[in-house]
């Protein structure tokens, strides 16, 4: 078997995280090789590096039979590389023709460029793919689905040797996936390689040759299609590894307290189709489920940041509809974003600023803050949560992952929230901090606060959580009482899932191995 | 485990003001300079004249801060039109009178507030982009003006008490300079004592953590769009005092520089941080050193071209755009997007 | 067959209704009709003629202005920028022809070293434009008085008599104008052209197909500052003289000739023509205010106003054209 791609022993880290220690690749050539993996397994990473975007640290990178590194994606791109990116590279306001020759613009003779060539040979490209678009729309006015399809058209007009799809078909509807699964199958017989990576267990077992399954920036094994039987359970078994024995470290009797937080048929076109779910106060119910499935949404929903179209939502009881953020915050609701940098920090400011930023939007905080006690309590609260800092006025910026988080959650303790919403809030925080970060919340939970929290690590839910929710595409399909749970059971309601436009399942469902 | 420490007053206001600090030792340096230069120009009598001059820029820098931390592009270039609006209506106002000052410093503070509130309304509610925004108004203004007073020069004077206020002195020391150590005063408390000063922080740091944390992001720009005419018209009223007569570009000399003046202190142009003595630093410099211009006789044209190449100079030092294409740049998926 | 042309002509108008220039084109024969009505005789050649000189100046102003906001830019110096030319021009012309010969060259490397100023701090250092260039405004100005602290300097006569010939309604002003719009149409047909429509829209995701985004931005802003020095070069030739303030109100006026000629301020949409379309909207909107008596104290609230509005106009109808534009799958 010819190999076009060899990495053996790529080791890369960002800070003190390892993405991939030590990970293997072998890509036989004018194969579909698929690339699946948990949430933090590698996958990414390594086609980032593949495609030259990133360079790993350590490892052998072979490519065609010779060594080589990629400075940039422009150098991969000269060698036959092309990815399809998450982000997409389409240019709105240009038409569907000049962006898919974008950078490659075929040239008259002066330098001109040969539009009428162009043109044409972009219909003819995206007639198999997306036949039905007007190669001359602008691509700002395509949707989603579409864009994607234009940017794998874009890919493929370069004719690369390797095609590497990342997650190419999260905004796909199945019709889209059909046509693009033709033209990989196509692209086969005319003896060019596909790098598949996705975390959709059916696309690919039905088109991929050779399947290389990620753990924990490592390869845990291979199956090749062509030799042996597609077994998802064994797929799942390597995603997972040894099945985590663990429940939950207390019992916790949740049940029989009020409902805090309610949320019944919450629709946000484009992804959120309909969830509902139900936290009781003193409960920490964790939401689990494949990145990229309206996790982030839901939890921005439900802050007051992005109204939703259909639904009904109740906060101890009381119907709420929140317009906005302060909305939200004056019911009681409180959020620790996703993107602490982004969007929970003030990165240049100091702890102090941060811890009692909230309280700016309050009107019952008086117009002259009383600094000497606002300082006072901010050390003190830096002190209850551990806080590594050596003073309430370092800039947060300069403080760890997991001190940085302490101090957006200290923000909102002062307020007494009636429901925390976490998303993800131990990414990228060392497990001291994390391990007191989850011993917080279980304080938060036994003083009647409701948590729900979305982990992408599956352990961290299995470890905190009286309860998880299974999120696919938009809605809640599955839930999961913690009580002798495995991260296989997770993962593998997370990956057995019904294709878009699958119902929502209502009230608890043990999805069975 | 170290116990947090609040950190001692001192090392904490090093470490905020360090970047005006080392404003203030140009300052030194330039006068040190002008005093070896020419004659005179170092006295205690010839400083004291400088700082109350710069008073009135620094009271202009002021409305023009607030607008720049504010984020977003923010910039206020209406601040000299509205000045000069200041001067001209409450000129016409007082006719000369003490009893009328009440009323034309009340009128002048709505028409300031007015204006701002115009530019606030365009930039925030209507997302237009606060540069061309208030370069506009400040035709808009002017050409007011222009209309009103049929190009002439306003003759009514200012009044006793205006005239008293701007050019007179308290124990030796010119008014205008106490008056804008109150006004610095004021500002620094507001800045950082009050709800209004934290949330502008956060406002121009990160819109959407503010707005996540409760803040409603346009209306509060709005207001400081608003505040920044009030700022600008009562400067105005005050320049009026100082000078004596109003007229039309009273107030357009001090736009580009309560820009420089601001960015000189080291606040950063887009916005989230910076305090009003970084400002009053800023503002020093550029009287200093316009003055220092004018005495080696360089003309209007060295102060130009000084002018913009300090403003370059600290751009490239201060102010580079941090991602590629665009401020927000990581955000358009979840913020009101401006692409696709 | 009725239905059928009616539906033809439903969309081609619809097409025009979506078209970058249809905004701009309705304003200007707006304008040109209340024109029309104020200056009876518009449309003498002589008139043509003579407008078309005194316009072709902020008409050229915008299309470089044009041209550097469609590649995600804007530029506060032009009007300082011809303000230098035109001091350059007017201080190295003397009597004979021979020192045209050497101005005219030494006032478009000016204009080109100046883009060339602007466009690396804008690209390179990723210094904010808007600021940036507010700053070598300041500098150029300076310059400007540097060489001419009062009006005055010469113009070669011959420059002006050229200036004006003509044979029928065709005179050079005009011809400078056609020499743009062909320069531009040039451009637009080769990458660079492209490039620029590309890294205005989205600088990104054009440096991530491979474009050289920084190069194409100084490439842009070189390319309107030719069409700069074209326009000093025909304030110029209508002054006889030097000025070092001259350049000031263009500005202003070629950003909202730009508004006004619907291109996007954020970049990456819009035309030159429409720009330069409306630059002639807001000469003739000042023609307008001369001929029907509005006292010239009104012409600076009004061109204020005017902008606002355009800046206005143009957003809300950009929130409703998509719904105008083409259907899905």
């Amino acid at each position: 078997m010819q190999l076009i791609l060899e990495l053996r022993g790529v080791e890369k880290r960002f800070g003190g995280v390892v993405a991939l220690d030590k990970a293997e690749l072998l890509c036989p050539a004018g194969k579909i090789v698929g690339l699946i993996g948990a949430n933090g397994s590698g996958k990414s990473t390594m086609s980032r590096i593949i495609n030259g975007t990133l360079q790993p640290d350590a490892g052998e990178f072979v490519y065609q039979g010779k060594r080589t590194s990629f400075r940039s994606p422009m150098e991969a791109a000269r060698a036959g590389i092309s990815m399809v990116y998450q982000n997409l590279s389409l240019v709105p306001d240009l038409s569907v023709w000049q962006n898919i020759w974008l950078g490659t613009e075929p040239l008259r003779p002066g330098g001109f460029l040969d539009d009428r060539t162009a043109r044409a040979r972009a219909t003819e490209l995206t007639r198999e793919l997306c036949g039905w678009l007007q190669v001359d729309r602008p691509v700002g006015t395509l949707l989603p689905a579409e864009k994607q399809l234009v940017e794998i058209v874009k890919c493929l007009a370069r004719n690369p040797q390797l095609l590497i799809l990342d997650e190419p078909t999260a905004p796909l509807e199945r019709a889209h996936v059909d046509l693009l699964f033709s033209l990989l199958r196509k692209r086969k017989v005319a003896g060019r390689s596909t790098i598949f990576i996705s975390h959709r267990m059916t696309e690919v077992t039905e088109i991929c040759d050779y399947l290389v399954v990620f753990r924990n920036g490592r390869t845990a094994g291979t199956i090749d299609f062509e030799r042996e039987n597609k077994d998802e359970r064994r797929i799942i078994e390597l995603m997972t590894g040894e099945p985590v024995e663990v429940g939950n470290a207390r019992p916790r009797t949740a049940t029989g307290s009020r409902p805090i937080l309610e949320v019944q048929g919450l629709t946000l076109p484009p992804k959120l189709r309909g969830v509902s779910l139900t936290v009781h106060a003193g409960e920490i119910v964790g939401l689990a489920g494949l990145q990229g499935q309206g996790q982030e949404e839901l939890m921005l929903a439900l802050a007051g940041f992005r109204r939703f179209e259909g639904g009904r939502l109740a906060i101890d009881g009381e119907a709420r509809e929140l317009r906005h953020p302060s909305d939200a915050i004056r019911a009681g609701v409180a959020l620790v974003p996703g993107d602490r940098h982004h969007q929970g920090l003030f990165l240049n400011h100091t702890v102090y600023l941060n811890a009692v930023y909230c309280r700016t939007a309050l009107p019952k905080t008086p117009w002259f803050m009383n600094r000497a006690g606002l300082k006072e309590a901010v050390r003190r609260l830096c002190a209850d949560l551990r806080v590594k800092t050596p003073s309430i006025f370092t800039p947060v910026g300069e403080l760890s992952g997991g001190n940085q988080q302490k101090v957006v959650v200290a923000n909102w303790l002062p307020l007494d929230p009636k429901v925390l919403l976490l998303s993800d809030p131990a990414k990228g925080v060392d497990v001291q901090a994390k391990a007191e970060l989850y011993d917080l919340l279980r304080r938060l939970a036994e003083r009647g606060t409701g948590v729900l929290l979305y982990a992408s690590d599956n352990e961290e839910l299995l470890r905190a959580c009286d309860r998880i929710l299974v999120i696919y595409e938009g809605s809640i399909v599955g839930e999961l009482a913690n009580r002798g749970l495995t991260e296989r059971d997770i993962v593998d309601a997370s990956v057995r899932s019904e294709p878009k436009g699958g119902r929502d399942l209502p009230g608890s469902r043990r999805v069975n191995a | 485990m170290n116990p947090v420490q609040t950190d001692s007053a001192a090392r904490l206001f090093w470490r905020e003001n360090a970047k005006a600090l080392a404003s203030f030792g140009v300052v030194v340096l330039l006068i040190a300079v002008g005093g070896a230069v020419s004659s005179g120009f170092a006295s205690s009598g010839h400083v004291l004249m400088l700082v109350k001059t710069g008073a009135f820029l620094g009271f202009l820098s002021l409305a023009q801060l607030i607008v720049i931390v504010s984020g977003n592009g923010g910039i206020d270039l209406s601040v000299g039109a509205v000045a000069s609006v200041g001067a001209v209506v409450g000129a016409a106002l007082l006719r000369g009178q003490d009893a009328n000052a009440a009323t034309a410093f009340a009128v002048v503070a709505a028409l300031g507030l007015a204006v701002g509130l115009a530019n606030g309304l365009m930039v925030s509610f209507l997302g237009l982009p606060p540069l061309i925004v208030t370069l506009a108004m400040a035709s808009v203004v002017n050409g007011s003006i222009y209309i009103y007073s049929k190009g002439l020069a306003v003759s009514a004077t200012s009044s006793p008490l205006l005239k008293s206020l701007s050019n007179g002195t308290t124990l030796g020391i010119p008014n205008a300079i106490l008056v804008w150590i109150a006004v610095s005063a004021a500002c620094g408390v507001v800045l950082k004592y009050t709800r209004t000063g934290v949330k502008l922080y956060g406002v121009g740091a990160n819109e959407l953590a503010a707005t996540l944390k409760g803040v409603k992001v346009p209306r509060f720009r709005f207001w400081v769009y608003g505040a920044s005419g009030l700022i600008s018209a009562v400067s105005g009223l005050l320049l009026l005092g100082y000078i004596g007569t109003a007229f039309l570009d009273i107030g357009s000399r001090y736009v580009l520089p309560s820009v420089a003046a601001v960015t000189i202190g080291g606040v950063s142009i887009q916005g989230g941080a910076g305090g009003y003595l970084q400002v009053v630093a800023g503002t020093l410099v550029l009287t200093v050193l316009s003055a220092l211009l004018v005495s080696l006789q360089t003309g209007e044209a060295g102060r130009q071209i000084v002018l913009g190449l300090v403003l370059l100079l600290l751009l490239a030092i201060y102010g580079r755009e941090r991602t590629r294409g665009g401020s927000l740049g990581f955000f358009s998926g979840l913020l009101h997007k401006r692409r696709s | 067959m009725r239905a059928r042309w009616t539906q033809g002509a439903a969309r081609g108008l619809a097409s025009l209704a979506d078209s970058a220039l249809f905004l701009p084109l309705l304003i200007f024969a707006l304008i040109l009709l209340v024109n029309a009505i104020v200056q009876p005789g518009l449309f003498q050649p002589r008139i043509v003629r003579s407008n078309t000189a005194s316009f072709a100046p902020l008409i050229l102003v915008a299309a470089g202005q044009a041209v550097i906001v469609l590649s995600g830019s804007l530029d506060l110096s032009v009007g300082a920028g011809m303000s230098l030319i035109n001091c350059i021009l007017s201080a190295i012309m003397t009597d004979s022809v021979g020192s045209s010969a050497l101005a005219l060259p030494a006032g478009l490397a000016a204009a080109l070293l100046m883009g060339l100023v602007n466009g690396v701090a804008v690209a390179y250092l990723r210094l904010p434009s808007l600021i940036a260039t507010f700053a070598t405004s300041a500098i150029w100005f300076g310059a400007a008085l540097l060489l001419r602290p009062q009006p005055g300097g010469f113009v070669t006569p011959w420059i002006s008599t050229f200036y004006y010939l003509f044979l029928g309604p065709v005179a050079l002003p005009l011809l400078l104008l056609l020499a743009a719009l062909g320069g531009w149409a040039l451009v637009r047909r080769r990458r660079l052209g492209r490039y620029i429509y590309a890294v205005g829209s989205n600088e990104e995701a054009a440096y991530d197909s491979g474009v050289n985004a920084p190069r194409v931005k100084v490439g842009a802003y070189l390319l309107g500052w030719g069409f700069v020095f074209l326009a000093a070069f025909a304030v110029t030739a209508q002054m006889s003289s030097g000025d070092a303030y001259m350049g000031n109100p263009f500005t202003l006026n070629s950003i909202a000739a730009v508004v006004v000629g619907g291109i996007s301020l954020a970049g990456g949409k819009g035309t030159v023509l429409g720009a330069m379309l409306g630059g002639a909207t807001l000469s003739m909107v000042i023609n307008i205010i001369y001929y029907a008596n509005v006292p010239s104290v009104y012409q600076e609230f009004v061109k204020g106003s005017i902008i606002i509005v355009a800046l206005a106009l143009t957003i809300v109808y950009r929130r409703r054209v998509p719904r105008l534009a083409g259907t899905g799958p």
